[in-house]
């Protein structure tokens, strides 16, 4: 559904200087299988969810590829792309309280997607209907409707954009940061609203730095640092059998694994060139400063990118008429 | 509903002591006055040549000059709260039908100022809120600063110059056609647009930056619905606030400018009868103005409750 | 300081420089009619004409800005006083004692400013005393708003919180933690005023009820000039570019260059 490939993004400075934010990044959206990208702040996880709506600001520079059923999205016009907002893709943000209007009720703002972005000829006692039901589903009641955004709690706005979300035509929907700043009790609620979504057979794209999202939804998972994608396959895999030392590392970190913090450097190495975790990394080789870690992918279906000899290593830049099945194949070859 | 009845309550008790305000004001002028009241009252009434003895002894006991001040304070006090504004000392006609005639003239010149100032105000406002930083929002920006500083009888007196005298297109005074209208009220609007084009534009920004116009955006919602919905409803909000407010204050700019173009409104009222120290009509055209003033801003407390229900759950001051 | 600051502090010098000093230096009096030499026009003798009188107008802009500046200082320095005392006894004592002072807020602000000097000017004649009572009857009450919300959100910080349990007194607690937070506040709020006053003061010159001829006045200047307004323009083009230019210049020193969003 959502395929984006070898995407880069970076901060144009001035003419001679660019800074790269975001480093050939590659994943693979499907429906039912949500995938989540996590990464600590920073690591440009948003630049991704705001490259796929157009939203960066005019100094970031993008290239690569962003693949949605088969058209490039980067090649298509902001006009065609804001066509598609709402119709084809969806944003989940991540503050419910800036993102109603103040002045609408709530079951207006549920309502007008109906009316105005499914059809236009349905009736007013349709969309009535249609928007009592999903309230219903979430667990709202018919009275929330009459309120205001201000007037209800956190947790019933963000109802009430899942409520918005399902209600949408688009058949992706990218949640950014869906469970900030929430309470344990709060994020379950969110986090079987998404659920919801992906079973409604919407592809999903969750953003998050919150380990407990992957473990919850299931589907793929990708760990970013600095831009790049450090590990990446099914969620309970590289939550369990995770091979890169930052996705253990941020393991660790948990506060049922010990609160092992990451430290921010680590022998006053810095960074000058090879693995970008390397300045921070406790299990370093001697490759891993001056050498780009090759990628490998493993038999479970786990992809990491690291300086170990963990076999023949799949070509760290494929090139753009390579497709699946190669990757298939150096799955294959991973198996010695 | 609690906050619109306190301050609906707030207005009511500033109207009652704007009255009282007004009335106790106008008495202790009456009384600091120099002179016998009587006999000015009775040359007021007759004229010089009616003055005689039993005149002056008649109003006197008439008007109840001859009893205490206090007592003479508690009348004069009723009067007021009660709305009964006597007559003119000087032309001894109703002081209500003059006001009423004067007041009609004031409005007229207010509302098509207000009228001229919307039209400019508007498109100079969003304009440069859509845009800002731009050529048109720069300029625009140096002009409400360059006409908030400059009095506005020096603006009208340049207008009169340039239209009046030198072409001669509109006329410099009088009130008999609208012609009569135009340069005061340009004058007076432009006056008001340079402070609401900037009000105008604030409000246009901050909508334009919030999120929930993109969100709304990002739901698939456009054109004319998302303008109405998401955007023109928002801004409206602190824009029409601020017009009720500016209401209240127009009424600043009518009193000078109607004293430039001699236009006889509330403003020429209260000069005159403040020149000839025509105690009633001062204290009218005072009480009138007073609860206009807090007319207006009940209005604008009302508009805002209306547009805006987030005021009413809100604790603190409106 | 950004540039429009610098250049209002440029254009007030320049005004105070040229009210204050100018006077001193060219003898002409304000007062002296010369009837052979009526609406001359600007040149040698009289850099700026003279009057339907024949007073030099230049001379009469000089000494008329004094009076204008003087009591629109003063009526700002009043009202901030009394309005940051009482904003700050209401802010930090709240209850009853807030209770009042904002009821007594919202009485003053009932009255429309202007149209309450105007009656008591016009009535009471314009000394300058009437005028500055008249002009800062209702001013002192933007100043008591804005200190007491600040001073009641600024009492509810740590600092100001352990200051209190340390068993500082009231004034020492007001003095060092208060009083420094609010005066910039205070400072954009006043010099805003002074701009202001000067503009109702010239009103009130202009309906003639201001101070009293020969006073020299530039709104009384511009109301006399009126009548001449086709054959002596300067006499309303002058003293109104004097209004304009002490205005504008105090606007710059307020930092409202960018940003006029209040009457």
């Amino acid at each position: 559904m959502l395929e984006i490939k070898n995407l880069h993004i970076s901060l144009v400075e001035n003419k001679n200087h660019q800074r790269p934010m975001v480093r050939q990044v590659s994943l693979q959206v499907s429906p039912h299988r949500p995938f989540t990208l996590i990464g600590e702040t920073g690591c440009g996880k948003s630049l991704i969810a705001h490259a796929i709506f157009n939203l960066l600001p005019p100094e970031m520079k993008i290239s690569g590829c962003l693949r949605y059923l088969g058209r490039n999205l980067l090649n298509c016009s902001a006009r065609a792309i804001q066509h598609m907002w709402g119709r084809e893709v969806f944003l989940f943000p991540q503050e419910p309280g800036t993102a109603l209007n103040p002045l609408c009720r709530s079951r207006f703002q549920v309502s007008e997607i109906f009316k105005r972005v499914c059809d236009t000829r349905l009736s007013r006692a349709t969309s009535r209907d249609l928007w009592i039901k999903l309230f219903h589903q979430v667990g709202l009641s018919v009275r929330d409707g009459k309120k205001f955004p201000w007037q209800l709690s956190g947790g019933m706005n963000q109802r009430v954009l899942a409520v918005m979300a399902m209600a949408e035509p688009a058949r992706l929907v990218v949640a950014d940061e869906p469970t900030k700043g929430l309470d344990p009790a709060k994020r379950q609620i969110t986090l079987d609203l998404l659920r919801k979504m992906s079973d409604m057979g919407k592809g999903l794209l969750v953003i998050s730095h919150d380990l407990e999202v992957p473990r919850q939804l299931g589907g793929d998972l990708a760990v970013m640092y600095a831009g790049t994608i450090m590990e990446s396959g099914p969620a309970d895999i590289v939550l369990n059998q995770p091979r890169h030392p930052y996705t253990r590392a941020l393991l660790k970190a948990l506060p049922e694994n010990g609160l092992h913090p990451i430290p921010l450097k680590i022998n006053g190495h810095t960074f000058q060139g090879g693995c970008l975790f390397s300045p921070r990394c406790k299990s370093t080789l001697d490759q891993c400063f001056h050498l780009k870690p090759p990628e490998y992918t493993m038999k479970s279906g786990l992809t990491v990118s690291l300086n170990k000899n963990l076999g023949k290593p799949h070509d760290p830049q494929p090139n753009p008429s390579e497709k699946l099945p190669h990757i298939i194949r150096c799955h294959h070859g991973c198996a010695g | 509903m609690e906050k619109i009845a306190r301050c609906i309550a707030l207005r009511f008790f500033q109207g009652l002591f704007v009255a009282f305000g007004v009335s106790t004001l106008t008495f202790v002028l009456l009384m600091a006055m120099p002179g016998d009241l009587a006999v000015k009252v009775t040359m007021a009434r007759y004229g010089e040549d009616g003055l005689s003895n039993e005149r002056i002894e008649m109003v006197r006991t008439d008007s109840g000059l001859d009893r205490s001040p206090l007592w003479l304070y508690g009348k004069w006090l009723g009067h007021t709260l009660s709305f009964n504004l006597g007559y003119s000392m000087i032309s001894g006609r109703p002081v209500r039908d003059v006001l009423r005639f004067h007041m009609g003239l004031s409005f007229k010149l207010a509302a098509a100022a207000m009228l001229i100032s919307l039209i400019l105000a508007l498109p100079m406002g969003i304009i440069s809120g859509l845009r800002p930083g731009s050529r048109m929002d720069l300029s625009a920006s140096a002009f409400s600063s360059l006409m908030v500083s400059m009095p506005s009888f020096v603006v009208g007196a340049f207008f009169i110059l340039l239209l009046a005298i030198r072409f001669r297109v509109f006329p410099a005074a009088g009130f008999q056609g609208s012609a009569h209208l135009v340069l005061p009220a340009t004058t007076l609007g432009i006056g008001l647009c340079a402070i609401s084009s900037r009000v105008i534009r604030t409000a246009v920004v901050e909508v334009k930056n919030s999120f929930y116009l993109l969100f709304a955006r990002i739901k698939g919602l456009s054109g004319i619905h998302l303008a109405l919905n998401h955007g023109i409803r928002n801004a409206s909000v602190p824009v029409i606030t601020f017009l009720a407010l500016q209401m209240a204050h127009v009424l600043d700019g009518v009193v000078v400018l109607e004293n430039l173009f001699n236009w006889p409104g509330i403003g020429f009222l209260l000069l005159e009868s403040i020149q000839g120290r025509d105690i009633p009509m001062i204290q009218a055209v005072s009480l009138f103005i007073g609860l206009f003033y807090v007319g207006a801003n009940l209005t604008a407390d009302l508009i805002c409750a209306w547009l805006d229900p987030r005021v009413l759950s809100q604790k603190g001051d409106i | 300081m950004t540039l429009p600051r610098k250049c209002g502090i440029l254009i007030i010098t320049l005004v105070l420089v040229a009210v204050l000093v100018i006077p001193i230096l060219v003898r002409t009096s304000p007062l002296d009619q010369n009837l052979s030499l009526t609406l001359s026009q600007p040149g040698r003798d009289h850099l700026l004409g003279t009057d339907h009188l024949g007073r030099s107008v230049f001379s009469r802009l000089t000494h008329g800005g004094r009076i204008s500046l003087a009591i629109s200082i003063s009526c700002a320095a009043i009202s901030l006083f009394i309005g940051s005392f009482l904003g700050i006894l209401a802010g930090f004592r709240e209850g009853l004692t807030d209770l009042l002072i904002m009821r007594l807020v919202d009485a003053a602000l009932a009255f429309p400013g202007t149209l309450l000097a105007i009656v008591l000017a016009g009535t009471l004649g314009g000394s300058m005393l009437t005028l500055m009572f008249a002009l800062s009857a209702t001013m002192w009450c933007d100043y008591c708003r804005l200190v007491r919300n600040m001073t009641r959100s600024l009492k509810h910080l740590e600092h100001v919180q352990a200051g209190k349990l340390l068993g500082f007194r009231t004034p020492f607690l007001v003095k060092k933690y208060i009083v420094p937070e609010i005066l910039p506040q205070i400072f954009t709020l006043s010099t805003l005023g002074v701009g202001r006053t000067i503009l109702n003061i010239a009103g009130l010159g202009f309906l003639g009820i201001g101070l009293q001829p020969p006073l020299p006045e530039w709104g009384s200047m511009v109301n006399q000039g009126i009548g001449f307004l086709s054959e002596a323009p300067w006499l309303v083009a002058a003293p109104g570019a004097m209004i304009f230019l002490t205005v504008f210049g105090f606007q710059l020193l307020a930092g409202q260059w960018s940003d006029n969003k209040g009457i």
